[in-house]
């Protein structure tokens, strides 16, 4: 596996919950969305992604039903919950900051102190 | 013979599909309960099925666009694996885990009840036994067709190791017992008839229960597929 691969799957459950955050999406189309989100940058194995979902469905932070289309197999779409959320909420502050540290370790910035 | 050459093509696509997912469906089956990993094959399925279609409307063929779709979908082992590190916890025990195992147990107690009511008729026969004994008899196989019931569906056994693991539990409980007689200074008197005949009936109830835990899951399957199947 790939380290960009690698990466990719370890933000895999804060991707997914960024992704249906704005709207319900089955497997293929949250794939597809992270994929177009990201510019083709974050590559990762889509089988990966069914234990991820199913991992944040059991945890409550997404919830999945099944959709029978006219034409074509069932889906299952999933949506984010109240959980899902505060869980992404968390996601977010949790980067931001991981983000920002090595940022400044690149940039040389030095961090600013407060009295 | 021309004319086969793309149905023959699309059954080679839809074959290596199937064989791929019968690879991850093995990885799957020792960390999801029957219905989940049913249910994520089914998702994968037809998420390959799209991938594989979008290939296709970019010029490639219907075997080299599934190959490619089943390329990006990752390793088989590593699609399977990712269960383990995904979930946090190897076999979980779901709702529909909680149902097999209970109404396999007590399929399994009505099954204890059978055998051991079998194994009475056979004692009046031939004289060993009375009638008297019949009721106590049955509810002793209730009691022993729920345990074995409840061990082999909760260790998933296959229906050979659910008759070991049965008749290693009788041998327990009557080594213990005969071992409870000597420390009270008591006669034992642990009849060897009746010890066989005790093998006998857990042999045939560890494999009742696995089979029926087969069969509870299996049915479960099916009317949860059912059901969504016209939910819509």
């Amino acid at each position: 596996m790939s380290k960009s691969a690698e990466q990719s799957r370890s933000q895999l459950p804060g991707l997914i919950l960024a992704v249906v955050e704005s709207q319900p999406l089955h497997g293929y189309g949250i794939a597809r969305e992270i994929e177009v989100r990201s510019a083709d940058a974050l590559s990762f194995g889509e089988g990966t992604l069914y234990p991820a979902l199913k991992a944040l469905e059991l945890a409550g932070e997404i919830a999945g039903e099944w959709y029978v289309q006219e034409s074509g197999p069932a889906k299952k779409v999933y949506r984010i919950t109240d959980v899902g959320r505060a869980q992404l909420a968390r996601h977010r502050a949790v980067w931001a900051e991981y983000s920002s540290s090595v940022n400044r370790i690149l940039t040389g910035t030095p961090q600013t102190q407060t009295a | 013979m021309e004319n086969l050459q793309p149905l023959t093509r699309h059954i080679e696509a839809e074959a290596a599909r199937e064989a791929y997912l019968v690879q991850v469906s093995k990885q799957l089956s020792t960390r999801l309960s029957p219905l989940e990993m049913y249910e994520t094959v089914e998702e994968m399925r037809a998420h390959v099925n799209a991938m594989a279609l979008a290939y296709q409307e970019v010029g490639l063929s219907p075997i080299d666009a599934m190959k490619a779709a089943l390329a990006k979908f990752g390793a088989a082992d590593s699609v399977g694996a990712g269960a383990d590190t995904s979930t946090g916890k190897a076999k979980k025990f779901s709702h529909e885990r909680l149902n097999t195992v209970a109404l396999s147990a007590l399929a399994n107690a009505f099954s204890g009840v059978i055998v051991f009511f079998l194994i009475d008729l056979s004692f009046v026969a031939t004289g060993a036994s009375s009638h008297a004994e019949a009721g106590i008899d049955c509810v002793i196989g209730s009691i022993s067709g729920l345990i074995i019931g409840l061990v082999v569906s909760i260790l998933r056994l296959s229906p050979l190791r659910g008759a070991l693991v049965a008749v290693g539990l009788i041998d327990a409980l009557v080594a213990g017992l005969i071992l409870q007689t000597y420390r009270a200074d008591n006669v034992v008197h642990a009849a060897p008839g009746a010890v066989f005949v005790f093998n006998v009936a857990a042999f045939v109830l560890g494999i009742t229960g696995s089979l029926l835990c087969r069969y509870v899951s299996n049915a479960l399957s099916r009317r949860h597929a059912a059901r969504r199947q016209w939910a819509g």
